[in-house]
């Protein structure tokens, strides 16, 4: 078969121009994968009359010419075969296409690197592009769903809650919203969703941009503290019952047993045989200590749960007051330095907090009537430093923490008559207060000077909200709380107690018998 | 002071607690006390024994009653309602002794009449001072004699 080329054409092949142009001649230039492509092209014309074929022709010096080919049949017959049409140079165009193909795919190596789902969809809520990720969501490669209207991706119902927040974007709007998604693992996955107008450089829009960020860790995480907030709610919610029951459940018999003691010493005032009498004072004075103890837990569980009133007050004047109402032993100097700025705040829980430390510094005073116990107030901004200096006999520092534990004394019980719970009570308030209480050596030479820091914006608690697990750390919430229904209809807590209560000789069998009812008294 | 009632008049103490009513009896004793007292240990076993002692004639019966208020099945307040409630036992003189400090409970006792509320913890376990009272009052005060009955004298008749 016989090809009559212009020069022009000629000059793609790179032939001469006055060069024979048979099929195997040019069949030279093309390269072997394009040959068939070009030979079947040629077999459609011979049947069809029309050629039509896009293929390379080698170039000399490296590379190829893409061209495209368009002709019919001039004439045929059993030995020539005749096509007339035209050559087109499209090697331009073919790069410009292999560049944007190469763009577009670097577009999409680059959506794909963003931590989120991202798509841009048009006026008609066609899909222009969708980055990888989506391939997980809709089971499909990325470049099969563009064309496709978002409603055949999303169903029915999505997109109708979507289509408002796409309108507002094309309108012009930046919009943010929440959803979330089951994905194909049955998991459910959350987002934080953008959508935002796509304009053209006159500034019409011509479509939206949407950009989802997985929140799913985020929101789990969320739920999560949800859920242990709760939980420590009702922990606290325990914790109040556990005092409820100490108040009731516990002080009834305690008063019983003191008031059946005073009946023993009346009945007994004349009997001196062994160690009866003895005893007896024994007995009334450790009930009189659980009963103190008792008060005491409950003041604890109470110290920074009570919201009580707010108050504006001069911290001059009220450290001195305090002073007073304490009476401190004859001899004992308690001085207050003047200078401290006034306050609104909770006053009560202030209260038992100086109160609580005066007192200390008096009882562990060794000569009360020499003592001298100093107050001084520093302004600190946001909060005051208040400090509480005596001359007695210090705290050595290795019993930094302990001090400030439940039942922790630095004596034996039976000389300072102390239940061991001040400091406690004084660091659940100061926590709650966010403040900070320390101890350190009187500068002067002897004693101890505590230190504390409080907020001059009185801090709130409602009464369900975490107090930073202190009753955990306290040991308190170890107590685990099962409400029964008795027949009485009142809730009845029946208490583990905790470790806490093994001290000093409480032996934990015997006061699970107290916890669990008041009827072993009552019993005739 | 008359002497005219040297007959002890019988006393109900209407209290749950063992304890209470021990403190109760030691009381009396203290003070060389001999009024007869009957226990009820609730206002159910109260209400029991008063019925009874109305329906045999009321001779018998308890002329002081000293409730508490707090006591299982039936409290004091609802003991002292069917009590005021009833023609054969309504006219009973009533001094409620409770741990009770609420006003709402103060009201309605003596909405149905009460002679006296005292409370327990005013003096601690000891109750001496309420006995001491009650029985100045029976002292003091006349009773009718409980064989006087004119309404049944007025059936007869």
């Amino acid at each position: 078969m016989q090809l009559v080329l212009d020069p022009i054409c000629k000059s793609f092949f790179e032939l001469d121009w006055d060069q024979e142009t048979p099929q195997d001649v040019l069949e030279q230039k093309i390269p072997a994968e394009d040959i068939q492509k070009y030979r079947n092209a040629i077999e459609v014309c011979k049947a069809t009359g029309k050629f039509a074929c896009e293929f390379r022709v080698k170039r000399s010096a490296g590379g190829y010419r893409h061209l495209s080919g368009r002709g019919h049949t001039i004439k045929q017959d059993a030995r020539q075969f005749f096509i007339k049409g035209v050559f087109i140079d499209v090697t331009a165009t073919k790069e410009l296409e292999g560049r944007l193909k190469a763009t577009q795919s670097r577009m999409q190596q680059l959506v794909d690197g963003i931590p989120g789902l991202f798509s841009y969809l048009d006026r008609d809520y066609r899909v222009w592009f969708m980055s990888s990720e989506y391939r997980n969501i809709f089971d499909r490669q990325a470049e099969e769903l563009v064309g496709v209207h978002i409603r055949d991706l999303i169903g029915e119902e999505m997109f109708k809650e979507r289509k408002p927040r796409y309108d507002q974007a094309l309108a012009g709007e930046e919009v943010h919203s929440e959803s979330n998604r089951s994905m194909p693992d049955g998991s459910m996955a959350y987002f934080s969703v953008t959508h935002k107008p796509f304009r053209d450089d006159s500034g019409e829009i011509l479509g939206v941009l949407t950009l989802g960020i997985d929140i799913t860790d985020r929101r789990i995480m969320e739920q999560h503290v949800e859920a242990k907030s709760e939980e420590l709610a009702r922990s606290n919610k325990d914790l109040e019952q556990f005092a409820y029951v100490a108040s009731h459940d516990l002080k009834a018999p305690l008063r019983a047993i003191e008031v059946i003691i005073e009946w023993l010493r009346e009945d007994l005032e004349d009997y001196q045989e062994g160690d009866v009498q003895e005893n007896l004072d024994l007995l009334g004075q450790r009930t009189r200590r659980l009963s103190r103890l008792l008060e005491d837990l409950l003041a604890y569980s109470r110290a920074g749960r009570k919201i009580g009133d707010v108050k504006h007050i001069h911290l001059d004047e009220f450290v001195k007051d305090i002073a007073t109402l304490i009476a401190p032993p004859e001899g004992m100097q308690i001085i207050t330095r003047e200078g401290a700025p006034c306050l609104t705040t909770h006053h009560a829980a202030l209260e038992t907090v100086l109160r609580n430390l005066i007192s200390n510094a008096i009882k562990h005073h060794p000569e009360p009537e020499s003592g001298h116990i100093e107050i001084s107030c520093e302004d600190q901004g946001d909060s005051v430093m208040i400090s509480i200096a005596d001359d007695g006999d210090g705290i050595p520092s290795k019993y930094a923490d302990k001090v400030f534990k439940m039942f922790q004394t630095l004596k034996p019980r039976d000389e300072t008559e102390g239940s061991g719970m001040g400091l406690a009570i004084v660091q659940r308030i100061i926590d709650w207060q966010k403040g900070r209480i320390w101890f350190e050596d009187n500068p002067a030479g002897k004693g101890v000077v505590f230190k504390f820091t409080w907020n001059k914006t009185p801090q709130d608690m409602p009464t369900d909200e975490v107090a930073e697990g202190r009753g955990k750390a306290a040991g308190i919430s170890e107590a685990t709380l099962q409400v029964e229904q008795s027949e009485k209809q009142d809730p009845r807590p029946q208490a583990t107690v905790p470790d806490i209560f093994s001290e000093d000789g409480f032996d934990q069998n015997d006061l699970q018998c107290i916890g669990h009812d008041t009827v072993v008294l009552e019993e005739d | 002071m008359s002497d005219s009632n040297v007959v002890p008049v019988k006393i109900l103490l209407v209290e749950d607690d063992s304890i209470d009513v021990k403190a109760f009896q030691r009381a009396m004793t203290k003070l060389k006390i001999s009024n007869p007292v009957t226990i009820a240990r609730d206002g159910v076993e109260a209400w029991e024994y008063l019925s009874e002692c109305a329906d045999a004639g009321g001779e018998d019966a308890p002329s002081l009653v000293i409730l508490d208020i707090n006591m299982p099945r039936m409290n004091g307040l609802e003991l002292l309602t069917k009590i005021r409630a009833d023609k054969r036992l309504h006219h009973l003189i009533v001094f409620v002794l409770t741990t009770s400090n609420d006003e709402k409970d103060k009201f309605e006792a003596f909405n149905l009449h009460v002679a006296g509320y005292m409370l327990k913890s005013d003096m601690g376990n000891s109750f001496i001072r309420a006995v001491e009272l009650i029985d100045s009052y029976w002292r003091v005060v006349e009773f009718p004699d409980p064989s006087f009955r004119p309404e049944r004298d007025a059936a007869m008749a």
